[in-house]
């Protein structure tokens, strides 16, 4: 089970895709926030944080991702999850956030919606 | 001198408030959890809510300094699991802990949302009993329960403070 966080970050046609591994918590998710603020740097900013490889979300990694989301709309971008795995998708129910991100299945249906949406 | 054991059906940590440890803590928690017959679902929630409350007390009762003590103690009990946490940091207001997770409960949106108060509320979702003991000369003690057949997390628990 992968504990780390890891991050990478790769840019698509004007979209800036994080993809998230291991567990978000107090110690890790200044890096994940580090990551979305200067993927959100720039003027309307795009961005798919895929959550595939998160086997751990504490409210640290949700307050990260509600930071990422409130950054893009203040810059008229947009700002999408995929991939949740269970303990994501669980978190943001018991936050009762799951119905305030946008949150596809996969990385190409959250992408296609981000690029068309600015 | 005669070592003194605990009973075992009891397990403490002493730890330092450094946040690269609470990995260590949600494994331990995890597995006092399945030694106490709980079910996945519920494993995982105490997990989670075991770290928000270790949290809690990094950020704000000791305000983000990672070389002060906390205490915790899993108890398996015959009805559930007793986790307590104790911290000799700043005192919880539970006065404020309701307010704070009354006013948080139902968003309706991501305006306004702190991590604090996501922790406060996941604590109180989870847990069948939450107990903040600010009578002590220093700090907080915070005890909770899991019953083994738990309610619904519905916002059912019952939260107390110290008389």
């Amino acid at each position: 089970m992968t504990m780390e966080l890891n991050l990478e970050t790769k840019k698509n046609a004007g979209v800036t895709i994080i993809a998230v591994g291991g567990e978000v918590d107090l110690y890790s998710s200044p890096r994940l926030r580090d990551a979305i603020l200067k993927a959100g740097s720039g003027p309307r900013p795009r961005m798919v944080i895929c959550l595939a490889e998160v086997t751990y979300m504490d409210s640290s990694g949700v307050a990260t991702l509600v930071e990422g989301l409130q950054l893009c709309n203040e810059k008229f971008g947009a700002f999408a999850l995929c991939s949740l795995t269970q303990p994501v998708q669980g978190v943001l129910e018991l936050a009762r956030l799951d119905r305030v991100f946008v949150i596809f299945n996969d990385e190409a249906e959250a992408h296609s919606w981000v690029q068309q949406k600015t | 001198m005669k070592e003194q054991y605990l009973p075992d059906n009891t397990f403490e940590l002493r730890i330092s408030s450094q946040p690269r440890l609470l990995r260590m803590v949600r494994t331990v928690a995890g597995q006092m959890c399945e030694l106490a017959g709980m079910v996945e679902r519920d494993v995982h929630d105490v997990v989670l809510a075991v770290d928000e409350a270790c949290t809690n007390i990094i950020r704000h009762s000791y305000d983000g300094q990672a070389d002060m003590p906390i205490e915790i103690r899993f108890r398996i009990l015959p009805e559930g699991l007793e986790i307590s946490l104790r911290d000799f940091g700043t005192k919880i207001d539970a006065k404020k802990l309701r307010e704070s997770a009354r006013r948080d409960a139902y968003p309706r949106n991501h305006k306004g949302l702190r991590p604090g108060g996501l922790g406060l509320r996941f604590i109180g979702q989870i847990f069948d009993h939450v107990h903040y003991d600010t009578s002590l000369q220093e700090g907080t003690r915070l005890t909770l329960l899991k019953n083994r057949h738990s309610r619904e997390t519905s916002g059912e628990t019952e939260s107390e403070e110290d008389k």
